[in-house]
């Protein structure tokens, strides 16, 4: 869940009607870049000031490339080199990691259990998110922004601490809401803590810590919308939703798939949720996510080839949605206008 | 960009490609991984300068710090660590090539395969290292140590189960304690007609094994040679404790709830769990606590563990304890071994420990713990001493995860209402798979 923390830091929203992506602005490279430095002045101090705008955003930029090739790239090279050489291990080398990580019995039930998550946790979030957004931007500046910051804080409780949290929430013994849950049928800490309701109770968790920030951004984005088109749109006798839907979001889409896509990876890694509840309630298993599938071959099969092979599915998955959201949806493309 | 776009779109096909070929050629070749066969050790070493790195837990810790101060020959350093991430650090030292601990305190049993498998090579055979008087003291409670022959660690303490009963209830009822298990079910029966709302047993949760299953001999974790492991639900010993706990948990003798679950704790406070057949630290950790059943003074008591049709031992089975190992890679495993030796015999050290030691002569040391204690209604060390030596031996200690199966299949089915019967065939295809994954040959 963290990853799509730390994508969201890097897109800060757009104010008013920029027409750069702050994004864009980010990169590194000729052609986008501060292009509204570049408009202002004549030819020759236009060129200094574009090689001072690029020296200044490849300062900017060089942190993040670094922590990349250490803990991004580095690790990815020796994901690649460890599956195939399979170092340290009692297994042969060679393509054999792969085979070992796809054929066990436990993959597939790994790739089904994640797919039933992310069929509820990427709607749920989605849609949640839109709403919530639409709604912070109905009720006006200062209840939206108490609104946002009350949004953000369950998001501060993450990981293990956030497990422990919605245990507690959900064990009717325990709970205060306690009545609520025995109101729906739930008497024992069992009934609610069952494997079919896994899917359930990991999309409440990962909704709940990360819809506060998505809230932001969408808000964020929607307040780019420009004002004519909405005037525009009231004026023609829109109500909310039809202004909504005709007119805000298609302006945003391109935010609501960069959203889907982010959501899509980080769900795709669900990791915490189910190793800590096993450990709690004894319900699910050490390999009822992939990931979780991944950390069990390594440390109890010592197997790190079999590992780094399904550890590089995962990412093959999360760099084609990646790939999709820079190529095809053109997100990161600078409009001109 | 449309140039940038065809050149990646065709590099990835090619991967994929690759990626496929690969999986073809390797579907082929025939993977094991030996995780299920034991480790030979390695030579004996014997370097007192070496400083020896001890992993325990707090409870423990006492002990090794007790060890330390009369013994300033051997130099040590001790460190508390997270049992969950035992196996995972050993994986990381292996790769490093440095930072095993030299002796270590595993709360897990069920680990031991692991530790001493050709995979993880950690810990040391100890049947040199420990003299055979000491080993002997041990007796059948380190068989639980033993994998293909070697002693691979030695026995702190052991949870051989017997039958816990709440003598002042059963009495007040007109029951008597059954020693047979028709005679249990049979109680189960009339608890139910006469006493709605009062257990006799547990098996909500995967401790359901050790405490019905085991002991009746299910060929679970029978290890018959190295590598190879039988696994039989369909087995008489498997079916009939199935179709027992059927029978009770239908009419509600038994409970569902799990054995540490808030609800099970909310029955024992009111003082309705009549019997319950568990670890022999049953009695002070979920009788006595006051967070957790709270019974009054002078009602519990120990009775021999119920006997199947047939079987001339009344076999219990061993649920939990902790276990110390030796590091294959110390420089000084003879030190190392002086420690462990200590620790799970010294009868001075062991006779104030919490649960039921392994050592013979250190449990009779302990005993005194039990007959002056004032919450038992009878002494149940002379139950808790006979059944030590009757854990069955079937239950080996094996390197893929049983309780993960049961969790697995038996829980939700005990949960939801399901027969126990008709889910053993499942129960068998996951334990088959997880001990075929681990490198058993299962027969």
């Amino acid at each position: 869940m963290s990853s799509s923390r730390s994508k969201a830091l890097v897109t800060a929203a757009p104010h008013g009607g920029a027409a750069t992506d702050p994004v864009a602005a980010t990169m590194p490279g000729p052609g986008p870049g501060p292009s509204a430095a570049s408009r202002l002045s004549a030819s020759a101090p236009r060129a200094r000031r574009r090689g001072q705008g690029q020296a200044f955003g490849w300062l900017c930029v060089t942190p993040y490339l670094v922590l990349l090739g250490l803990f991004g790239i580095g690790p990815l090279a020796y994901a690649c080199y460890a599956s195939i050489a399979n170092p340290g291990g009692s297994q042969p080398s060679g393509l054999g990691g792969y085979s070992r990580a796809f054929s066990d019995f436990r993959f597939l039930p790994a790739v089904a259990d994640v797919a039933e998550f992310m069929a509820i946790y990427l709607p749920m979030m989605v849609v949640g998110v839109i709403l919530l957004a639409l709604a912070v931007q109905e009720v006006g500046p200062r209840l939206g922004a108490t609104m946002r910051l009350m949004y953000v804080l369950p998001g501060a409780v993450v990981g293990s601490a956030s497990v422990l949290l919605w245990y507690v929430m959900l064990e009717p013994t325990l709970s205060p809401f306690g009545s609520q849950l025995r109101a729906m049928g739930f008497t024992t800490g069992a009934e609610v803590f069952q494997s079919s309701n896994l899917i359930w109770i990991f999309a409440l968790m990962a909704f709940a810590t990360g819809f506060g920030q998505w809230v932001v951004i969408i808000f964020g984005a929607l307040q780019g919308v420009p004002e004519d088109q909405i005037e525009a749109a009231r004026l023609d006798g829109c109500t909310w939703w039809q202004t909504a839907r005709y007119v805000k979001l298609p302006a945003i889409s391109k935010y609501v798939l960069y959203m889907v896509i982010m959501t899509f990876t980080a769900g795709l890694q669900i990791f915490v949720e189910p190793q800590l509840l096993y450990g709690l309630e004894n319900v699910g298993s050490q390999w009822w996510s992939l990931n979780q599938l991944g950390l069990y071959y390594a440390f109890n099969n010592g197997d790190f080839a079999a590992a780094s092979a399904l550890s590089l599915l995962l990412l093959v998955v999360c760099a084609a949605a990646a790939g999709l959201l820079i190529f095809k949806a053109r997100f990161f493309d600078t409009e001109v206008a | 960009m449309r140039h940038n776009v065809v050149s990646t779109s065709r590099s990835l096909i090619a991967a994929a490609i690759a990626l496929a070929a690969g999986l073809l050629i390797t579907s082929c070749s025939s993977t094991t991984s030996s995780v299920g066969s034991a480790s030979p050790g390695k030579v004996v070493t014997s370097d007192a300068s070496t400083t020896l790195l001890v992993w325990t837990d707090s409870t423990r810790e006492p002990g090794f710090q007790e060890f330390q101060q009369t013994h300033p020959d051997v130099k040590m350093k001790i460190e508390t660590y997270d049992p969950t991430t035992l196996l995972t650090k050993l994986q990381l030292f292996n790769r490093t090539g440095a930072g095993w601990p030299d002796v270590v305190f595993v709360s897990n049993p069920d680990q031991i395969a692991n530790l001493a498998s050709t995979e993880l090579n950690f810990a040391q055979p100890l049947d040199t290292l420990i003299p055979a008087a000491v080993q002997q003291g041990f007796g059948a409670t380190d068989d639980s140590c033993k994998i293909d022959g070697k002693l691979y660690c030695l026995r702190n303490d052991i949870g051989q189960t017997v039958l816990w009963y709440n003598k002042k209830l059963l009495t007040q009822f007109g029951y008597s304690v059954p020693t047979t298990w028709a005679q249990y079910e049979a109680l189960g029966a009339e608890v139910a007609k006469q006493h709605p709302g009062y257990v006799v047993g547990d098996a909500g949760d995967q401790y359901s094994y050790y405490d019905y299953f085991a002991g009746s001999g299910c060929p679970v974790q029978d290890v018959t040679g190295p590598n190879t492991v039988h696994i039989d639900l369909t087995d008489a010993t498997c079916t009939r404790v199935a179709s027992m706990l059927d029978t009770m948990l239908a009419n509600g003798s038994v409970s569902k709830d799990s054995l540490f679950s808030p609800d099970l704790n909310k029955l024992g406070q009111a003082q309705k769990v009549l019997m319950l057949p568990g670890a022999s630290w049953f009695g002070d950790f979920l009788f006595k606590p006051a967070s957790s059943f709270n019974t009054p003074n002078g009602e519990i008591a120990a009775a021999a563990y119920p006997a199947w049709p047939g079987e001339t031992t009344d076999y219990s089975g061993g649920f939990g304890g902790g276990v110390y190992v030796v590091s294959q890679h110390s420089k000084n495993m003879k030190g190392a071994a002086e420690i462990v030796q200590w620790m799970g015999t010294d009868t001075a050290y062991q006779k104030s420990a919490p649960t039921y030691p392994a050592y013979a002569p250190a449990a009779q040391a302990w005993s005194q713990r039990l007959s002056t204690d004032p919450f038992y209604a009878t002494d149940p060390f002379p139950v808790l001493q006979q059944q030590a030596s009757k854990i069955n031996p079937e239950q080996h200690p094996t390197s893929f995860d049983v309780q993960a199966a049961f969790t697995a299949v038996l829980t939700p089915a005990v949960q939801s209402g399901k027969n126990i019967t008709s889910v053993l065939p499942q129960l068998q295809s996951e334990l088959v798979n997880l001990a075929k994954a681990a490198g058993y040959v299962v027969k």
